[in-house]
């Protein structure tokens, strides 16, 4: 009896093994070893416009190991017609690369860590990226294209680290300190109102007040923030009001600059068009009175993926998408309404204004001050929006006038130019010396 | 070079030459212990002649059956020399045990062979455990990582210590018949089987997806564990049928187990091919038959493979039908006496009807063992770095001396007594054995009575024995090495130096310098005459390269640190651009080195560094695009009088933290050696 019952357990000891095995097979999967960037945020491919010149960063390299695809800034100063190669030199720039001007002909560019290097190197330049010089930044920059930003002058640099954290410098860049962090934030009066979720943007006021942006838990709230200086330093919810009709959606600030005229946000109300809510891009201006102007809203509904991949600015308060379908969107100028591109051609990564009284090969623009536009496209909260259809993109030429696309395509970039008729014409070819294996 | 990162190849001539030394090293004291043993044995019998006759007489007399048997008649000795043969004479080993333990020793030597091959220090992690993990959880894969530990960083010692483990546990299966040596063997066998069971196979793969008996699931070692056990229990277990109704009932669950396994829905196994795409089934047997091995075995392999993917479905029907039916019979075979009376066609005992189906059950089984084993898992030991058969064969003699234990019973022998405490005490026994006497009692007299004593045992110990005492020693000669390579935190310089070669021996002036260092201070290398300098070229913002090495030379500083102050560990910027003290101070901070007393990272002019670039023979290039900026990975080792005494190529190789530490210890003796040169 007692033999049986020990072969009993015997038997039962091997089907539980073997059950065990079989579920094993099933329930073992592993998960991604990464989270993916949410899908609205945009990527780090992006133009800067200033009064001294375009400044545009992109990836190259076109190879799926990520240590040959390399992060280039390419400038096109004022009075000239053509980009050139300007990346600062001496590291690698696999991880990325963000970049902020303080105005004029200057930039300061951060390369985000990658591989084994924990901090992020700085380069900052006054002559158009001729030369560099360099600095640090003794930490991680987040993932973002606006997680950099020069005050006006070029006096002082913020950064908001891929922790949250968020972090100042003094000319020079040579002492940084704590600002704030997204903790830290949260627990203040104005973030307890948001809820932040996670920061994305920093930036001066032209007064060269700093600025925070982020993402808010609370539907309806804008998560802006401007920061008062003195012994223990307060924040302030800065955010503009929004339209009734997103009154009930998460809403994150997905770009924010400022211009000589104010600050500039772009802000995404939904969770993106991929989960099925409906999403809406709204741009905000901030001018010397202190109040917000809100555009109309940019319905992503038919966006198939439902992301925006990459977005910039203009030196007057225009603003660009390009979005997840390979379609484009543009305001031309504060205050202005949405207005659709013609599909821009196949393997551009971003777009830029062009420079004021820039004259292009070719084509000649007036830059932002386009005819076209309607006043009406100056609109407040409230105005009906506009839907993003992703067909019928003609007649806008003349509206976007100056607006350049860049493409990449392993290691050549090219520049059309948007045409008077609407359509695209290839300007310029740029071949970078793509330094293949050098990373690896 | 930055950027120009080598990995480390499995066959790496280095390793392999080391290795073979150690083996050959090795080999040479296995050898030296027999010798030893054998003219011991010999000093002591001539000492102790009567015993060592009837010793020798006992192991000749009793034949393969009476392995380890030593004296005359139904009894054991006492005290050590019980220990040594410790088993009664004229008790006749099962055939079903004598299989099992000869069977499992043969495939204990044949796997330590295997691990003799060149590659297995660097490629048993890297070919045979990683992929092992593959597709078990995380806690899985954390504790093989942590178990491999010990092979990666010391894979030199731990290979060659696998060798001679197994060797030795096989020798020791095989010597070593029965008694209190067998079953400690038989023990051994399952510790080490165990071992590799979790650390070699990660637990054969049980936690993982897709596992199959077909492809070796639960694992070959599980089964010598299996063996073991059965070998290690009192030798009465092996007298009864019961023992061998008990062992074909388990391998009768856990083939219908396995028929349910292969069966289960939505596991891949019913189709040759799905979506374009290999089965799980065929794609195993397609990559079986790509990798190097006779060319008509690859034929064999790659046509069955072929066959299975037309015939998906038909091949598993038959796989779980067999499966089924062997499990079914060794059930049936196993309950057969407990009163299942559908299996029991006699009327009691073991009945003809339950060695029927048992004997139904073998066949079947070792005839569907050995096709899985020749078409499916191809021989165990083709493809790759094999370690062992597999387990197809490990699982045949099982079962196999289940069969036999159960159908073939020896006669009724003698009691058996293992404790080796009763018979042999005695004073007749004593008288029997007393050997010479020793005059005198002083000192002297003492000492020689007491290595008289000493030696008895070894006079009365049968060849048996003292065969089982040598494998003992050999699985020493394994475990010995791995127990201290295992305490050892700090990898082998052997991996650098397999990554870069072994460092250039140099002596002549070091050219001198003067820079600043992190902290704004100057330094020159005259002001450092009198400590053994460690100096390298470092990027403070390259991406690959120079955080590893700076992360190696944080390590060297620590394992120094008890030669603090007679040493210094120098870095110089090899960039054009990045060369501030704030990004100095960012890299120290980032690699550990701003809490290191003795660090040094120095900076200057472009001019003044490039000077020092050109003294060192430092190459020093900034490169467009986005790229980072390429300089040589080198370090000098500049003794106490300011000369060049080594200079090592740094490429920190694959970056691993066995290479990292690795170099760590080679820089550490290197600066030790110049500092012990003085």
């Amino acid at each position: 009896m007692n033999g049986r019952r020990w072969l009993a357990g015997l038997a039962l000891l091997a089907a539980v093994t073997v059950a065990g095995a079989g579920c094993a097979s099933v329930t073992s999967r592993g998960r991604p070893d990464s989270a993916p960037r949410p899908p609205l945020l945009p990527g780090l491919d992006t133009s800067i416009v200033t009064s001294g010149g375009s400044w545009a960063v992109a990836v190259l390299g076109g190879s799926a190991a990520a240590d040959n695809n390399f992060w280039q800034l390419f400038a096109r100063p004022a009075g000239s017609a053509a980009w050139r190669l300007v990346t600062p030199p001496g590291v690698a720039s696999n991880g990325g690369l963000v970049a902020a001007s303080p105005g004029g002909r200057s930039l300061v560019a951060a390369f985000r860590p990658s591989q084994d290097l924990v901090f992020s190197p700085l380069a900052s330049t006054g002559d158009d990226g001729a030369s560099w010089s360099s600095g640090v930044l003794d930490a991680g920059l987040a993932d973002t294209p606006g997680a950099l930003a020069a005050s006006p002058g070029g006096g002082r640099l913020l950064a908001l680290l891929s922790g949250g954290e968020i972090e100042q410098a003094g000319r020079g860049a040579a002492n940084w300190s704590a600002l704030t962090s997204l903790r830290s934030l949260a627990a203040s009066a104005p973030g307890r109102r948001c809820g932040p979720a996670e920061l994305t943007a920093v930036a001066f006021t032209p007064a060269g007040t700093p600025l925070a942006a982020g993402a808010c838990a609370r539907a309806g709230v804008s998560g802006l923030f401007s920061y008062t200086p003195g012994t223990t330093g307060v924040w302030h919810a800065a955010g503009p009001a929004l339209p009734a009709a997103v009154a009930g959606r998460p809403v994150r600030v997905l770009r924010l600059t400022s211009t000589a005229a104010g600050e500039v946000a772009l802000l995404a109300a939904g969770t993106g068009a991929s989960t099925g809510a409906a999403t809406d891009l709204l741009a905000c201006w901030r001018g010397d009175s202190g109040r917000w102007t809100v555009s109309a809203p940019l319905a992503l509904a038919d966006v198939p993926a439902g992301t925006v991949r990459a977005a910039g600015f203009s030196a007057a308060g225009g603003v660009w998408v390009l979005l997840g379908n390979g379609q484009a969107d543009m305001i031309a100028r504060q205050g202005a309404a949405w207005q659709p591109l013609p599909l821009p051609p196949s393997h551009t990564t971003l777009l830029a204004f062009a420079p004021a009284t820039t004259s292009t090969t070719g084509h000649t623009s007036t830059g932002h001050s386009s005819t076209g536009h309607s006043s009406t496209g100056h609109t407040s909260t409230g105005h009906s929006g506009t839907s993003h259809s992703g067909t019928s993109h003609s007649g806008n030429g003349a509206a976007a006038g100056g607006m350049q696309a860049l493409g990449t395509f392993g290691s050549k970039l090219t520049v059309w130019s948007l045409t008077g008729s609407g359509g695209w014409r290839r300007v310029q070819t740029v071949n970078v010396p793509v330094q293949y294996g050098s990373s690896g | 070079m930055p950027g120009m990162r080598s990995g480390l190849n499995i066959n790496n001539p280095m390793v392999a030459e080391a290795f073979r030394a150690a083996l050959r090293t090795q080999l040479f004291i296995v050898a030296a212990i027999f010798l030893a043993l054998w003219l011991a044995r010999l000093i002591a019998a001539s000492w102790w002649p009567v015993s060592a006759q009837a010793g020798a007489s006992g192991s000749g007399a009793s034949g393969s059956g009476a392995l380890g048997a030593g004296a005359a008649g139904s009894q054991v000795r006492g005290g050590l020399a019980g220990w040594l043969a410790a088993s009664p004479v004229g008790w006749r080993e099962p055939v079903a045990r004598r299989v099992l333990r000869i069977g499992f020793g043969i495939i204990w030597i044949f796997d330590g062979i295997l691990q003799a091959q060149p590659a297995m220090p660097l490629g048993l992690t890297s070919q045979v455990v990683q992929p092992s993990t593959a597709g078990s959880p995380g806690w899985v894969r954390h504790l093989v990582n942590w178990g491999a530990t010990p092979w990666t960083y010391h894979p030199i010692p731990v290979a060659a210590s696998a060798v001679w483990i197994q060797v030795g546990l096989g020798l020791w299966l095989i010597v070593a018949g029965q008694g209190r040596w067998a079953r400690i063997g038989a023990l051994a066998s399952v510790g080490w089987g165990l071992i590799v069971w979790v650390f070699g196979e990660s637990f054969g793969g049980i936690f993982a997806a897709g596992q199959t008996w077909l492809f070796g699931a639960p694992g070959a070692a599980l089964f010598y564990c299996a063996a073991g056990v059965l070998l290690a229990l009192p030798v009465q277990a092996w007298r009864s049928p019961r023992l061998g109704r008990q062992i074909l009932a388990v391998m009768g669950a856990f083939f219908a187990g396995m028929a349910v396994l292969q069966a289960w829905p939505g596991r891949g196994f019913w189709q040759g091919t799905g979506h374009g795409q290999a089965g799980p089934l065929t794609g195993m047997i397609q990559d079986m038959s790509q990798t190097p091995q006779p060319r008509f075995l690859a034929h064999l392999v790659s046509s069955f493979g072929g066959f299975v993917a037309a015939h998906g479905f038909a091949v598993n029907l038959v796989s779980v039908i067999v499966l089924a039916g062997i499990g079914g019979a060794f059930l049936a075979a196993g309950f057969g006496r407990a009163g299942f009376g559908w299996a029991g066609l006699g009327s009691a005992g073991s009945g003809w009807g339950s060695a029927r189906l048992a004997r139904l059950g073998m066949w079947a089984g070792i005839v569907f063992c050995l096709a899985d084993w020749v078409l499916v898992e191809d021989l165990g030991f083709f493809g790759g770095l094999g370690t062992d058969p597999n387990s197809m064969i490990p699982m045949a003699l099982l079962f196999v001396s289940g069969y036999l234990a159960l159908t073939r019973i020896p006669a009724e022998a003698p009691v058996v007594d293992e404790t080796g405490a009763g018979a042999a005490a005695g004073p007749e026994r004593d008288r029997q054995d007393a050997g010479p006497a020793v005059q005198g009692t002083g000192p002297h007299g003492r000492v020689a009575a007491l290595l008289l004593s000493a030696l008895r045992p070894v006079a009365t110990a049968s060849a048996a024995s003292i065969a089982a005492l040598g494998a003992l020693g050999v699985t020493l000669v394994g475990v010995l090495p791995a127990a201290a390579a295992s305490t050892n935190p700090h990898a082998d310089p052997l991996i650098a130096q397999a990554i870069d070669g072994t460092a250039a021996q140099e002596n002549y002036p070091a050219a001198g310098f003067t820079l600043t260092d992190q902290n704004g201070a100057p330094v020159s290398l005259a002001g450092l005459h009198g400590k053994v300098v460690l100096l390298t070229f470092l990027d403070p913002v390259c991406t690959n390269d120079c955080p590893l090495i700076g992360r190696e030379f944080a390590a060297a500083g620590r394992l120094l640190a008890g030669d603090s102050g007679r040493i210094r560990l120098a870095a110089i910027v090899a960039s054009k651009t990045y060369r501030s003290v704030a990004v100095m101070r960012a890299y120290d901070r980032a690699e550990g080195l701003g809490r290191l007393p003795d660090w040094l990272f120095l900076t200057g002019s472009v001019a003044q560094l490039s000077k020092v670039w050109h003294d060192y023979a430092v190459a020093v290039q900034t490169l467009p695009a986005g790229a980072m900026t390429l300089h040589s990975d080198v370090a000098y080792v500049i003794d106490q009088s300011g000369h060049v005494r080594q200079v090592l190529n740094m490429d920190p190789g694959p970056g691993t933290a066995v290479s990292q530490s690795s170099f760590a210890t080679q820089l550490a003796g290197s600066a030790r050696q110049v500092l012990g040169d003085r």
